[in-house]
């Protein structure tokens, strides 16, 4: 089980990221393509949150499939409605 | 009636898994009274033309709380209810994984209904706007009545009972089964349950999201479904991304269910067992995918018909799969023609008639004519009223002697289930001749044509709906034969049959503290293996006479063809 | 005849689950026909679930110990866990489709207003940044009862607690109060509907959390956790932690996109 320093040291980068994220948003560029940057940095915060607060990184493989295959479904309905608008 | 306890506060606060089966069996069956009276209501309005027995506004509420009701209270909690009793004896366990979170999705199930028939009491009436709730009807400016609210909250409520079962279930096949039960040993009603739970988890979520947006619009004044910027495409996504997964859950309990019984009472294995389970899987992976068929003639992009028609029709290959294997089991064995029995092969004959009508419908270019017509509704009630019924109802009769340790008379039981198989298609089968017939509607004029098929339905009606209560009538006289002596009448060679299990907790014959003693499967014969009674598997067999003795024959390669019977060979 | 698995002496009949599903419906039923009904049926709710945690904690539904069967490919899961994960699954779901859906109305709509004019960016930082110390005291209370030092996993809790109180109270003591005042309601608009929908729905699973996190502080205090016993710690720190999650992609979709 990872130390509490090292934790600390992954909040840290999560505040950081916030951070960048807001930044982000002032920096002149396409609506688009810096919306899609913005929520490139909250899925990694996502991710990192997932891994190492809900030790997903540690545990079984198998156990991080169960809410990969809710992603996926989500991304399903995403694409299908994506589609038809 | 000694081995049925009356007492009221056992059963408000037990969380055995048997008797919640039980409470769920009845208050399903209970609904399904309520639901099969709406019907036969619609049947009486449409038997002839200008008919004035409901008016327009009761015949649209009859027309949605029917629908809602069968589909969301009746089939599905049937199959839960028949689920909780048999699958921890299936696999070997005490109970479910959480036993008082059973007993919570129970009791929401129940209030949920009694929610749902409430609301055409309220000042306003019920919902009526079809069992699909399509916006922008559903909202407050064309559904002004409170009872729409109630009932939108009522599916709220039902959408968190069946979440709550899911998780149980799956946790339970997961990480309770008994030493032995492997996944490829794992009976295969417990499969359907598992594909059923799997789909449950993934669909009423956005159920639920639909009717949190919709409940938003009706309370708080948002505007999801009112808007003219897709608000209506808005709800269909949601609706049918739950709505078409739900119709497998409903048939997958269904199908696990006749793959029991075929193999019990044609005593052969079933074909390609390890085929089937990966077809069941495909099924249900793919069921995630096909929603947008429902949605045809919205007028959404053709990319989404080239798509979902291609999906559509794939699913229909390994549900094909399903059913051929089905049907090949009972190849070259010997067929027992009792009651469950022949409700599965009733099952199996509308599910036929039912899937080909709908790989029809998964073309765009005739789903234009279909959609919104009798055809639709002749399609998925031969599935659901047909398949679904007939195969849960074969459930009932074939765990009945596990459930209750009673015999139902056979003969009753045959008989009416031909009166019920007869009804059943005099009244679904003109609906496939009402293809200019719309959905919904509380009437027809005497130009329209409609009349006669009409007619022929409703006689259908009033055969079909007596005789399936008359189905649930025969088993609850039983309860006054005597019971049992043996605990396997079938000789049924799956897990729950071969063991020593007790009945309700608190029933005489119930030890204190009882103990689950699965012993492993004892040999594997040609692929297959089979639960012995436990301790018996090294006892000689009685002598067998007729059907056993031919099944005995073929087992000893002396005739061809495939048995689960034990090898009797000296020294095992 | 083998064991499968041993078992205590368990009473297994409560009347919390009659009560929880009763007082569920009442609520909602109350809310469309007698508000006063609505409130009764919290009530009774509430008192459903405080009998749960009295059963939970005088251990009267003594578990059944993790079985010894089968239990490929989750043997390494406690089924508590696993159950709490097929949930969080569930959760995913249900927020994912609502997020599709918000994205599905704003692409179908014509004119959107500018995410950072509309809300308040400063506020939803914060609050993010509340939220992720939040989890980080979760994490804290973990590390320290696997340690077995008790004083830690107090703080902890109470620290997670403090801060999701926070997390509402910046949210609905300044931030929704000042959105009112400028116009930008739920029935404003689908650019209000949206947002308070579902930021709504996130704050409610927040009030929620803590409402778990409050029994955990509980029972910490009754001595009820140990380096060894301390499941419900982990448990609900999954479910925490998923809430900070669904956070981190509603702060950016409503605030800066």
């Amino acid at each position: 089980m990872p130390t509490m320093k090292f934790y600390v040291g992954i909040w840290a980068g999560l505040v950081a990221a916030t951070v960048m994220e807001v930044v982000t948003r002032s920096i002149p560029g396409a609506f688009a393509v810096v919306s899609v940057i913005i929520l490139l940095i909250s899925s990694g915060k996502a991710v990192t949150i997932a891994m190492y607060f809900q030790h997903l990184r540690y545990e079984n493989k198998s156990l991080a499939i169960l809410p990969i295959a809710a992603v996926i479904a989500v991304v399903i309905l995403a694409v299908a409605a994506w589609m038809s608008m | 009636m000694k081995a049925i306890v009356f007492s009221i506060k056992e059963w408000l606060t037990t969380t055995h898994h048997k008797q919640i089966g039980i409470l769920y069996i009845v208050t399903a069956i209970f609904f399904m009274a309520v639901a099969g009276m709406l019907g036969e209501m619609m049947r009486t309005q449409l038997a002839v033309p200008m008919n004035n027995f409901l008016t327009a506004f009761d015949y649209e509420q009859t027309v949605t709380l029917h629908g809602l009701l069968m589909i969301l209270w009746v089939l599905t909690p049937l199959a839960a209810g028949i689920a909780n009793y048999v699958v921890p004896l299936q696999i070997g366990a005490k109970d479910l994984a959480f036993p008082r979170m059973n007993a919570t999705s129970y009791w929401t199930y129940l209030f949920s209904g009694v929610m749902m028939i409430s609301t055409v009491f309220l000042p306003g009436g019920g919902p009526d706007t079809g069992w699909t709730l399509y916006a922008p009807l559903n909202t407050i400016q064309f559904t002004p009545q409170p009872g729409m609210t109630l009932a939108v909250l009522g599916l709220l409520l039902l959408s968190l009972s069946i979440t709550m079962s899911s998780i149980n279930f799956l946790t339970t096949i997961v990480k309770n089964r008994a030493k032995g039960v492997t996944w490829r040993r794992l009976p295969l009603f417990t499969w359907s349950i598992v594909f059923t739970m799997a789909l449950a988890l993934f669909a009423f979520p956005p159920l639920a999201a639909g009717l949190l947006l919709l409940s938003s619009d009706r309370f708080l004044g948002t505007v999801f479904f009112s808007s003219t910027q897709g608000g209506g495409i808005l709800w269909d996504e949601l609706f049918w991304f739950f709505g078409h997964p739900e119709v497998y859950i409903v048939v997958f309990p269904a199908l696990g269910v006749i793959a029991e019984v075929f193999q019990t009472f044609a005593k052969k294995p079933l074909f390609s067992r390890n085929v089937f389970i990966i077809e069941f899987a495909a099924v249900a992976f793919l069921s995630m995918g096909v929603w947008m068929h429902h949605m045809f003639t919205t007028g959404v992009n053709y990319s989404v018909l080239q798509t979902f028609s291609f999906t559509t029709l794939a699913i229909s290959v390994p549900f094909e799969g399903l059913v051929l294997a089905l049907v090949l089991t009972l190849y070259k064995s010997h067929i027992t023609l009792n009651t469950p029995m022949l409700y599965c092969l009733g099952a199996i004959f509308t599910v036929t008639l039912g899937g080909i009508t709908g790989v029809l419908q998964a073309f765009p270019v005739l789903d234009y004519t279909f959609n919104g017509t009798y055809w639709i509704v002749g399609h998925f009630h031969y599935v659901m009223a047909g398949t679904t019924l007939f195969a849960l109802l074969a459930g009932l009769y074939y765990w009945w002697p596990k459930i209750t340790k009673r015999k139902y008379n056979e003969k009753f039981g045959v008989i009416t289930f031909l009166v019920a198989f007869v009804g059943f298609n005099v009244l679904y089968f003109p609906y496939f001749f009402l293809i200019a017939m719309p959905r919904r509607i509380f009437t027809y004029t005497v130009a329209s044509g409609f009349a006669s098929a009409n007619l022929v339905a409703t006689i259908g009606a009033y055969v079909f709906g007596p005789a399936a209560a008359v189905a649930v009538l025969v088993l609850i006289l039983s309860l006054r034969n005597p019971v049992l002596k043996e605990a396997n009448p079938w000789e049924a060679q799956e897990l729950e049959w071969t063991q020593n299990y007790q009945h309700l907790p608190g029933s005489p014959t119930a030890p204190s503290s009882t103990e689950v003693a699965v012993d492993p499967p004892a040999k594997k014969s040609a692929g297959q293996w089979y639960w012995c009674m436990t301790g018996s598997c090294k006892q000689p067999r009685p002598t067998l006479s007729g059907r056993k003795k031919l099944a005995f024959q073929r087992k000893q390669g002396s005739i061809s063809g495939k048995s689960l019977m034990p090898e009797e060979k000296s020294g095992e | 005849m083998s064991e499968q698995y041993e078992e205590t002496e368990e009473s297994k009949s409560t009347y919390a689950p009659f009560i929880i599903g009763a007082g569920l419906a009442l609520l909602l039923f109350g809310l469309i026909v007698f508000i006063p009904l609505a409130i009764a049926g919290g009530a009774i709710v509430a008192a459903g679930l405080f009998l749960l945690f009295r059963d939970t904690v005088e251990e009267k539904f003594a578990d059944l110990k993790e079985t010894v069967g089968e239990s490929w490919p989750a043997g390494f899961l406690s089924k508590r866990k696993l159950g709490v994960w097929v949930f969080i699954m569930s959760e995913i779901l249900i927020f994912g489709s609502l997020i599709v859906g918000y994205i599905f109305v704003r692409f179908s709509s014509s004119s959107w207003p500018v995410a950072t004019q509309v809300h308040n960016v400063t506020l939803g930082m914060t609050n993010t940044i509340i939220l992720l110390t939040s989890s980080l005291a979760m994490v804290f209370a973990l590390v320290s009862v696997r340690a077995g030092n008790m004083r830690g996993l107090k703080i902890g809790l109470i620290g997670t607690f403090a801060l999701g109180v926070a997390f509402l109270t910046v949210k609905l003591g300044f931030e929704w109060p000042a959105y009112y005042r400028n116009g930008f309601t739920i029935s404003s608009g689908l650019p209000g509907s949206t947002y308070f929908v579902l930021t709504g729905l996130h704050a409610a699973h927040v009030a929620g959390g803590l409402v778990a996190v409050g029994y955990l502080i509980a029972r910490t205090y009754q001595g009820g956790f140990t380096k060894d016993n301390h499941a419900a710690v982990e448990n609900i720190g999954l479910y925490w932690h998923f809430v900070d999650i669904v956070w981190m992609f509603l702060f950016p979709l409503f605030y800066l996109i």
